[in-house]
């Protein structure tokens, strides 16, 4: 397959593209990581890429142009590591690796794939459905794209967000999805997670997955709970790896828990 | 019937509110009639402003909108992507309507504008130093010894999966090469912002990505605002112990840039620290070994930082200036001035064929003055194409000890041991297509000139002199080349080294004076394939090498022969949850217990040496495995490892006797030892106060012969050994760890006996104060079966005032316990150790940082 990158560079790409999107949306992802520090945002860029027959990919931008450039390392299906590392290096700092894929592997599905510190998971689910209220009253411009606003409810959180049907994909950042447009800001109530379009692009693009034979698969909850792991025990997970020994008699820490603030609630 | 109008009437205002209209229709694509899914249909207000409804079309192309509003007329915009936008007007009532959309090439309009405390990405591990640091860590070093797969030895030395990393770099770049400790000792850690472990790390750019590596890095990078500007950190403390007052001074002060980097260090103390520490490096131009030495230098892990009454002072200079993108030069220079005391006990039973028992016991007070300069130049091209690093440095070392001597021996004892280095080391690397060629050479030179002088009092006086000059030269050349999954890779290397020693003893009681040259050549070449499989790796390497030994002293011996080495590397992921790997391995070489000489010398006033008449060789060949199970959903590890080893030897080394001194001899014999030994560990983390569990349990035996006093004794030893530790964080500011090791030696035809260790360290977090307090508790089972135990207990504490000024309190050995015990078995004797510790000290400390 051949991938048209933008100034119609030609790049043999591996087996391990889905597809190629028709425009893809930059958005600045802002959250809260820890709820008892209400004022402390973490805050970086993420992409969408979608494609006109529906499949679409979300995820750190910096993830993704590292998992473009890898590809342009990639001979016979391998990379070498060093490779693997320059493509890190030249992509810049990748806060966030997991991807959300929308219609896949089939319409009406999701699939997840991302990392628990040290392992990757995927799981498969039905496209969530956010119970829509679209709220007539309230319109906003963003980007010069006029926008009405919705109210729905997804895994414990209620979400705002403002959607454009000048743009008539029914996907949005993250799990988003369901409006008739494309979704370019959205909140929760709790004002712990914001998702704010900055920039629209008509660039056709290779859509990336990684190599599901190194994933375990799983469903949501096995993963969100080793996610959970990693973030409070991170020391402790690398410890039982395998990958790694460590001498004994030293103290745990005590701050090297992280807090966790999901997403999904629920 | 009021009633029934009542309700009639209700039902028609429900309806009347409630009244929808209901739109269907069906979208085609204009040019060919095809029914077009997934086009979104809108129904707004005639301004577009408020929306009412909304649906996608079916894969039929229906679609159907229920419109809930009383607006007399109503906007209906059909819109899919590639397709122009349909809108119409249309009256607000159901109704059944059809639209076609015309395909279109118009874009979308563009608009262009304006983390975790451990990431693993690659082969790259990023730790937050804020995630991982504990408040009573001082400097960056403190951090690192705890992160995972990292092990600090006492000397300082970093390994990573038990392999030594290959490069520290401050920000990326290699200020300090191998003496890193500088870094890992000064740098206090709220300079830095990350550490990154770089597994993989291949450190020559052009081989990046090409030349597969098992080799690992550390980098730590500084934060943000501690850098393009001077930066340092100044600690003074003072204390007591010992009846004496303690002081301690850290002084550091960086510039570090893109382009330039310069670090300096003035430290000073007689608290403990040993500064030595900070300049030590073990590969390449460390510091040849001592000639003569009062007593065997080592000490166990447990009492190490105690068995030392210092005064040290060191001084370092470093300074890295990179010019253009990939070269580099750096200056590196430091002085130390160390003296140190210590004091300790050996009770020794020599055990002979006869089963008579000859017991020693000597108690030591040694004095220890080094003072050492050393400077080193560096140029480092480090290109994609070409790789060039060039690096010379002399060193000059004067140290001088003294040693009484009391107990089976009374004496006092003094050395004089200088030495002199001077080196140069050369990498040449470049690329010629798919073709890599490395040439690579080392030279050194060192100058010995050492004597001891051993003083028995009334006028009984002995002084041994040794000599050495040593040339040491090393050239290879490397060619690669690499295709698809495989890589082929020849290696030609050439080392000789050139030993020149002599040796006179005044009064010539013993032997004449005595001059003697060893030259050892080396020629290796050494093929090796490796494939890369998507689960399985493989390595097999062939290499061939031949010895040219000669030996030059009244009279000549010269031996000349060829071995094959091969090696062979499996590792193989049979899935996401198993892993085997499994190393198997030939040798064939020189024995590393060639000595040859035909003298007999001294080594300190009780002990000497007796070289070996002949050469020795030894044949090794092993074999490890290991399997690995990993369930990360449960966090349960688990890894099984057997290891066997057997070795041909046809020289020994053991003891002799002259009296109460010890002659260590080495024996032409031919004999043979072999090893297996087989260990489990499992590791385990609970949710339950985030409480990680490890254990391991391990078994092994061993035969071995051993020689002594002209016999020979057969024995095997076997030895079992368990290791529990538990982590646990109760709270976000407590957190507690515990450790029992326990090892169990068993000896044939001697004794057993048990080594426990018990480790706590409790750390506990308060805003601006910190808490840590630990116990190290060990029980040694002595020569007469009774437990000798020992407790050490430590109490830190710190107030961190502002960004600037932090104020620490730290008591040392709270029990005050003077004397440590333990005792061991080599197969036929047995070692009882005294040392003696520093008493309970207390040191108050005021730090500031700019």
């Amino acid at each position: 397959m051949w991938v048209v990158e933008k100034g119609a560079t030609l790049r043999a790409a591996s087996s391990d593209t889905l597809g190629v999107s028709d425009f893809r949306v930059l958005y600045d992802y802002k959250f809260m990581p820890d709820t008892l520090a209400r004022d402390n945002f973490d805050e970086f860029t993420t992409i969408l890429q979608i494609s006109k027959n529906g499949l679409s990919s979300y995820t750190d931008y910096h993830h993704y142009r590292r998992d473009s450039i890898s590809i342009s390392y990639t001979k016979n299906g391998r990379i070498e590591a060093e490779k693997s590392n320059e493509a890190t290096r030249m992509a810049g700092k990748v806060y966030d690796s997991n991807v959300f894929f929308k219609n896949y592997p089939e319409k009406g599905k999701l699939m997840f794939c991302g990392f628990a510190l040290i392992d990757k998971y995927t799981y498969t689910e039905e496209l969530p459905e956010f119970e829509w209220e679209v709220l007539p009253a309230e319109k906003l411009e963003i980007m010069g794209y006029p926008c009405h606003k919705a109210r729905g409810v997804f895994a414990g959180r209620t979400w705002n967000v403002w959607f454009t049907d000048d743009i008539p994909v029914s996907d949005g950042p993250w799990k988003l999805n369901g409006l008739p447009g494309l979704v370019l800001k959205a909140e929760d109530a709790r004002g712990e997670f914001f998702f704010t379009a900055k920039s629209i692009e008509n660039i056709r693009s290779a859509i990336f997955v990684q190599s599901l034979a190194d994933c375990f698969k799983s469903t949501k909850a096995q993963y969100q709970a080793a996610y959970e792991r990693g973030l409070k025990s991170g020391r402790a997970v690398l410890r039982n790896s395998g990958k790694i020994t460590v001498s004994g008699g030293k103290a745990a820490n005590t701050s090297v828990g992280k807090p966790y603030n999901p997403i999904e609630r629920e | 019937m009021k009633y029934k109008l009542f309700l009639i009437l209700l039902s028609f205002s429900v309806l009347s509110v409630w009244s929808q209209t209901v739109l269907t229709g069906t979208v085609r694509n204009s040019s060919n009639g095809d029914l077009l899914s997934e086009v979104s249909c809108t129904v707004t207000d005639k301004e577009g402003n408020k929306m009412y409804a909304y649906a996608f079309t079916d894969d039929k192309g229906k679609f159907r909108l229920e419109i809930k509003s009383q607006a007399d007329s109503v906007l209906l915009n059909f819109k899919s992507l590639g397709y122009k936008p349909e809108k119409r007007y249309i009256q607000n009532r159901s109704q059944n309507i059809s639209v076609s959309l015309a395909e279109s090439n118009i874009q979308l309009r563009e608009v262009v504008v304006k983390s975790d405390p451990i990431i693993m990405r690659g082969d790259t591990i990023t730790y937050s130093v804020n995630a991982v640091k504990r408040e009573d860590d001082t400097f960056i070093g403190d951090v690192i010894r705890r992160l995972p797969g990292i092990e600090v030895n006492t000397s300082g030395k970093i390994s990573y999966m038990g392999k030594s990393i290959v490069k520290f770099y401050i920000d990326g770049m290699d200020l300090l090469d191998r003496r890193y400790n500088i870094a890992t000792n000064s740098i206090p850690v709220d300079m830095v912002q990350n550490i990154q472990v770089l597994e993989n790390h291949q450190t020559k750019k052009m081989f990046r990505g090409k030349l597969a590596t098992e080799d690992a890095a550390v980098n730590i990078q500084l934060k943000k605002d501690k850098r393009f500007r001077p930066v340092g950190n100044v600690s003074a403390g003072i204390g007591h112990g010992d009846q004496e007052l303690k002081h301690l001074f850290d002084g550091i002060s960086m510039n570090m840039g893109d382009n330039q980097q310069q670090l300096m260090t003035l430290k000073k103390n007689n608290a403990g620290t040993l500064l030595s520490s900070d300049v030590r490096s073990d590969a390449g131009f460390d510091k040849p070994s001592a000639l003569l030495s009062p007593v065997a230098e080592s000490t166990p892990n447990a009492v190490t930082p105690y068995t030392t009454f210092n005064d040290s002072f060191l001084g370092t200079y470093n300074h890295l200036i990179r010019f253009l993108e990939d070269d580099q030069l750096k200056v590196n220079a430091y002085y130390l001035d160390e003296r140190g005391h210590n004091r300790n006990e050996d009770d020794t039973d020599f055990r002979f064929l006869n089963d008579s028992i000859l017991s020693i016991s000597r108690r030591h007070d040694l004095n220890d003055r080094k003072r050492t300069v050393n400077a080193s130049l560096n140029f480092t091209r480090n290109g994609s194409g070409v790789y060039f690093e060039d690096n010379m440095e002399v060193m000059g070392d004067f140290r001088k000890n003294s040693d009484i001597l009391q107990g089976t021996d009374n004496l006092i004892q003094k050395f004089h041991l200088p030495s002199f280095q001077i080196g140069n080391r050369l990498d040449y690397t470049y690329n010629v297509g798919q073709h890599y060629y490395q040439v690579k050479s080392q030279v050194r030179f060192n100058h010995l000139p050492q004597s001891g002088l051993f003083d028995w009092g009334s006028d009984s006086i002995l002084i041994q002199h040794r000599k050495s000059k040593n040339l040491f030269l090393d050239h290879s050349f490397s060619a690669v080349r690499m295709w698809n999954q495989h890589m082929l890779q020849l290696d030609l290397q050439v080392t000789s080294q050139w030993d020149d020693q002599s040796s006179y003893l005044e009064p010539d009681c013993l032997n004449p004076s005595s001059d003697w040259i060893n030259v050892v050549h080396q020629i290796i070449v050494k093929p090796e394939y490796e494939w890369n499989g998507k689960s399985v790796k493989l390595t097999l390497g062939v290499p061939v090498k031949e010895f040219i030994l000669s030996h030059k002293e009244k009279s000549e011996l010269h031996t000349h022969y060829v071995t094959v080495n091969p090696r062979f590397q499996l590792s193989w992921k049979l899935n996401n949850y198993w892993r085997f790997a499994s190393v198997a391995s030939y040798q064939d070489g020189p024995s590393k217990l060639n000595r040859i000489y035909n003298t007999l010398l001294y080594t300190n006033a009780t002990s000497m040496v007796q070289g070996a008449s002949s050469f020795g060789r030894d044949r090794q060949k092993s074999v490890t495995a290991n399997l690995t199970f990993r369930n990360p959903y449960n966090e349960l590890f688990s890894r099984w490892t057997l290891l066997f080893s057997q070795m041909k030897s046809n020289l020994i080394s053991g003891y002799g006797f002259l009296g109460t001194h010890t002659i260590t001899q080495f024996i032409p014999c031919n004999h043979e030892n072999s090893s297996l030994s087989g260990s489990w560990n499992v590791g385990k983390l609970f949710t339950f106060w985030r409480t990680n569990m490890n254990i391991t349990l391990g078994a092994g035996s061993r035969n071995f012969m051993q020689y002594q006093n002209g016999g020979l004794f057969e024995r095997r030893q076997n030895n079992l050994n368990s290791m529990l530790n538990i982590e646990t964080n109760p709270t976000k500011w407590l957190g507690l760890s515990f450790t029992e090791q326990s090892i169990g030696t068993h000896i044939q035809h001697g004794s057993t006996f048990w080594l426990h260790r018990f480790q706590a360290e409790g750390i506990l977090s308060l805003k601006s104060f910190t808490f840590t307090t630990s116990l190290d508790y060990s029980a040694n089972q002595t020569l007469d079966g009774s437990y000798k135990e020992f407790s050490l207990l430590s109490f830190y504490a710190k107030y961190k005032h502002n960004s600037r000024f932090s104020f620490t309190a730290r008591c040392n050995n709270l029990f005050n316990q003077l004397e440590y015990i333990l005792h061991s078995q080599d197969g036929i004797n047995s070692f009882q150790e005294i040392y003696f510790l520093r008493g309970r000290t207390v040191i108050g400390t005021v730090t500031f940082v700019y």
